[in-house]
């Protein structure tokens, strides 16, 4: 019977075109991270995530067959997004999974419990929402000191308001539910209710919006770059490389293809992560399904 | 009243949904009149396609929503083909249509008085503050008290019984001659539908304007009704006045409803009950549309659809199998009047 | 034959109105203010009433999944207001509830068969394979197929769904069962077969029905006690015979008259009220019906409440001037 379930979701995931495009670029960034030492190996196996310098003329190189995706502040281009691959799932992983975590406990502290509770976790959630996403990351960054880590840590801090606001919400509508006052009615225990009716109901749009953050977080990691807060200069990020072209801004033709291959790369990953969060969303939703 | 010419005369409108999953048959050969000053009942339960045929009539389907085939004749022109900029000038100015829920209909951001004010306006070319004064006497003439103050109010503001009256003052603005009411009692309390009900018959008589009336609930077609069209998914299975309908069904389907509603005024020692579940849209059955249900259903009900034919001088019924249901009628006791 | 099986008494339930930064109570929504009512084993009590009557907080509130602000719920010689812990659980196998949201009322993402066999594996009725047995023996006698147990509720029309809510509550084998508004969503012909499934069940199990509704010929049809609620309060309760042949509280005469007859021969004196149903935050003074009452006396109705008295044989009113 379950096995039927899985048939007929994955017929219908599969049955989706852009479910089966999402799906398949997000297989093809993993196999180039999975595969990454074989695509570009790197010149030092102990520090695989430096760039190696390509040549010490200052100027962009556009591609040549030595460096496929051309050559720009010195660094290999094709390196730098194979490698950088890595890195966007490292941050989206994390980032959104550790930012989630945090989101759920307290949304549903506040969500069970009401109460003073719910009017500390969410005045306190309320207070990190009203700070400016990009400047508060930006001044926490520049107090624990430049890295991807570092950036990391801040994107975490300032980036879970959003699943604690969803879960809260959520919790507070099952509550309400019906079938969770029926169980009640039949003498469950509230652990079981919780376990049995809450959170099958409020979690999987939780994973919906992971998923999407997943692509969203790398962009915001790359503006960090961008604006010189994030990896150190050589690091295999696409933010990084990106942030090499601010030099060249003015002068398009000489460096275009320091924007366009990163650029790429993300838009595509940003899009996979989107995609299958949508499909996600169809697939968890009973009442959806056909 | 066969003298009269028809206000509103549909012809074999046809209303199909084209949605993702298939091709919905809401509304599937209906045919029917309204004359000036009488009230058309329409009445059926969820998903028989009495509301798309309403929404029909004014053109308001989404677009999803096609009418493929048919007329519907008002006063001498085809609104089916009638183009956007004239279909605009007959809704609410010759038909107006009140709903079940006026909080969806009110918009919530203007005053109930710049509402019923708006349509003036635009219908009859009228002065602001003329139109002022006409939005103020329609507030009393629907009972609502003190017009002067909420002319100004928000919709919000006033209770569900006083909603459905402004409703019905701004659907009323321009002296429409059909007022189309899409189950406009179901939400309220019974003591508040009584009075919305008292009202419309009210507003009727002095507006002389005709009324079609759609409901699931029998008890306020037999109140407000001259006559009324049964519809069953998709399609008109009765259709005559109402004494007729309420005292000498003909079709199996309108008698089994009339005996399975509990009654006030009958002792019942237990319910008719129509076995199955109403049929989904997308999945209507073959033949009679009512042979899964119907327990006179022969071979022929399964495969042929039986048409709307008149029996009698104004009775039309859509069955095979009359004379089955006019033999079966005494085995269901139906208690008497007190 | 007369025996009760659950006395209310004094009931109240009041709802707190919160307000401001620091969440005080500004005002209190009297919702359940005062009742009291017996119901006898095996017979099914009507509570009927317009929206905001208390109808449905009296039901939830009997069950204790709302807390009662006072009074007393007394099931055999047990005050429910008063369990805790493991007693209340044990309590709650006796009395079930259906409600009147087929669609609400099932979790979205269990199988019918866990719907169904929740109560039976929390009070440790069955396990396993005896567990679903009596799932799908539950599934026939409510009228579904014991092959639909694996389905999900969105699967289910309306009717199909509030026969799954029933199996649920009968599957702990209740003495008895609230139904709120357990018909109202459902279109005339389903109706009818729910209703006529609830007494089948009745009579099989000897099952006692508190029956909430704000249909009055529901109510009529399937109570053999009805009480009618208004603001709060009971204004009439007696046989169900003796109310509809002769109501003799104003507000039941009116709620009578107002229902909508499917007889168009039939020509009725209707006695329309005026005005809306007052808000139970700050119900009128004196009688709660007396500003839409037709035949208020300004000199005693406005100022004193009235009691419900036996005016006559078990027919209760509460009315100065009957």
């Amino acid at each position: 019977m379950l096995r039927d379930e899985i048939k007929k979701n994955t017929k219908k995931f599969f049955k989706n075109p852009t479910a089966v495009l999402g799906l398949f670029l997000l297989v093809f960034f993993i196999i180039i991270a999975l595969f990454a030492p074989l695509i570009a190996p790197p010149k030092d196996p102990n520090n695989p995530y430096r760039i190696p310098i390509a040549t010490w003329s200052l100027e962009p190189k556009p591609p040549s067959p030595e460096h496929p995706f051309g050559v720009i502040g010195q660094r290999d281009i094709f390196y730098g997004v194979i490698w950088g691959t890595r890195t966007a799932f490292r941050i989206g992983l994390i980032v959104a999974g550790i930012s989630a975590i945090i989101g759920i406990i307290m949304g549903s502290l506040s969500g069970y419990f009401g109460g003073w509770i719910d009017e500390v976790l969410m005045r306190i959630t309320d207070i990190f929402m009203s700070l400016p996403f990009l400047v508060a990351a930006m001044v926490l960054t520049t107090v624990l000191g430049k890295g991807l880590d570092k950036v990391m840590i801040a994107m975490i801090v300032f980036g879970w308001m959003g699943t604690a606001r969803l879960i809260r919400g959520n919790i507070l509508q099952v509550k309400e539910e019906q079938y969770v006052l029926a169980a009640k009615a039949l003498g469950v225990r509230d652990s079981l209710i919780i376990l049995k009716h809450v959170i099958p109901n409020t979690i999987f749009p939780v994973i919906v919006q992971v998923s999407m953050r997943m692509g969203s977080l790398v962009i915001t990691a790359a503006a960090l770059s961008f604006l010189g807060l994030g990896a150190e200069p050589g690091y295999a990020d696409w933010g990084t490389l990106l942030s090499y072209s601010r030099n060249w801004l003015t002068q398009f033709d000489k460096a275009w293809f320091s924007i366009v291959y990163p650029g790429v790369a993300m838009v595509l990953f940003v899009l996979a992560w989107n995609l299958v969060g949508d499909a996600l969303r169809d697939i968890f939703d009973p009442r959806l399904r056909g | 009243m066969e003298s009269k010419q028809p206000l509103l005369k549909v012809n074999n409108l046809k209303t199909y949904f084209f949605t993702d999953d298939g091709v919905v048959k809401a509304v599937d050969g209906v045919n029917f009149e309204v004359y000036p000053g009488e009230t058309l009942g329409i009445v059926g339960e969820s998903g028989c396609g009495k509301s798309v045929t309403s929404l029909s009539i004014l053109r308001l389907l989404d677009e999803k929503g096609k009418i493929v085939d048919g007329e519907i004749i008002f006063e001498g022109k085809d609104l089916v083909k009638l183009d956007e900029n004239k279909m605009r000038e007959i809704r609410g100015n010759d038909i107006a249509m009140i709903f079940q829920e006026p909080m969806v209909a009110l918009n919530p951001v203007y005053t109930v008085g710049d509402q019923i004010m708006e349509a003036i306006i635009l219908h009859q070319k009228v002065h602001k503050d003329e139109a002022r004064k006409i939005a103020i006497d329609m507030l009393r003439k629907v009972g609502i008290p003190e017009p002067e103050k909420r002319v100004d109010e928000y919709p919000h503001e006033l209770s569900g019984g006083m909603r459905q009256r402004a409703m019905i003052a701004m659907a009323l603005s321009c002296h429409p001659k059909l007022l189309i009411a899409d189950e406009p009692t179901t939400a309220l309390d019974v003591t508040i539908q009584a009075q919305i009900l008292e009202l419309m018959k009210q507003l009727q008589k002095d507006l002389d304007m005709a009324i079609i009336m759609i409901t699931h609930d029998l008890g306020v077609i037999a109140e407000i009704s001259d006559r009324v069209a049964v519809m069953y998914a998709g399609k008109m299975v009765e259709y005559t006045d109402v004494k007729r309908l309420f005292k000498n069904p003909k079709h199996p389907y309108t008698w089994a409803l009339l005996n399975a509603i509990p009654r006030l005024d009958i002792e019942q020692e237990r319910l008719f009950s129509i076995p199955g579940v109403v049929p989904d849209a997308l999945h209507f059955p073959s033949g009679c549309k009512f042979h899964t249900r119907c327990e006179f259903a022969t071979e022929k009900c399964r495969n042929e659809e039986p048409g709307l034919i008149e029996i009698e001088d104004g009775h039309f019924v859509a069955c095979w199998n009359i004379e089955k249901l006019e033999a079966a009628k005494d085995r269901v006791e139906v208690g008497e009047n007190k | 034959m007369n025996e009760i099986i659950l006395e209310v008494k004094n009931l109240k339930k009041y709802f707190p109105i919160r307000a401001g930064v620091f969440r005080r109570i500004v005002a209190w929504v009297k919702a359940v203010d005062d009742v009291s009512f017996n119901i006898n084993r095996g017979e099914t009590l009507g509570l009927v009433g317009e929206s905001g009557c208390g109808k449905t907080t009296v039901g939830m509130t009997i069950l204790r999944l709302y807390e009662p602000t006072a009074g007393q719920v007394l099931y055999g010689n047990k005050d429910i207001s008063k369990l805790r812990g493991k007693e209340l659980r044990e309590m709650r196998r006796k009395m079930q509830i259906i409600f009147q949201d087929p669609y609400s009322s099932l979790n979205p993402r269990m199988r019918i068969k866990n719907i169904i066999a929740e109560g039976i594996i929390t009070h440790d009725i069955a396990k396993g394979r005896e567990a679903e047995h009596m799932v799908a023996e539950l599934l026939k006698r409510v009228g579904l197929s014991p092959d639909q147990m694996n389905r999900f509720p969105h699967e289910f029309s309306g009717g199909q769904r509030q026969r799954i809510g029933i199996a649920r509550a009968l599957a702990v084998n209740p003495e008895l069962i609230v139904c709120d508004e357990a018909v109202s969503a459902l279109d005339v012909s389903i109706q009818a077969q729910i209703l006529n499934l609830l007494e089948d069940l009745q009579k099989d199990f000897n099952l006692t029905y508190i029956f909430i509704s704000h249909a009055l010929n529901v109510v009529k049809h399937i109570s053999d006690r009805v009480a009618v609620m208004y603001l709060g309060k009971i204004v009439e309760i007696a046989d169900k015979k003796e109310l509809f042949s002769n109501p003799l509280h104003p507000y039941t005469k009116a709620l009578m008259s107002a229902i909508p007859i499917p007889d168009p021969e039939l020509k009725r004196e209707r006695i329309l009220l005026k005005g809306d149903v007052p808000s139970p935050i700050n119900p009128p003074s004196g009688c709660r019906f007396h500003p839409r009452c037709p035949i208020a006396d300004p000199k005693i109705c406005s100022r004193e409440e009235p009691e419900l008295r036996e005016v006559k044989p078990d027919h209760f009113v509460s009315c100065h001037l009957v």
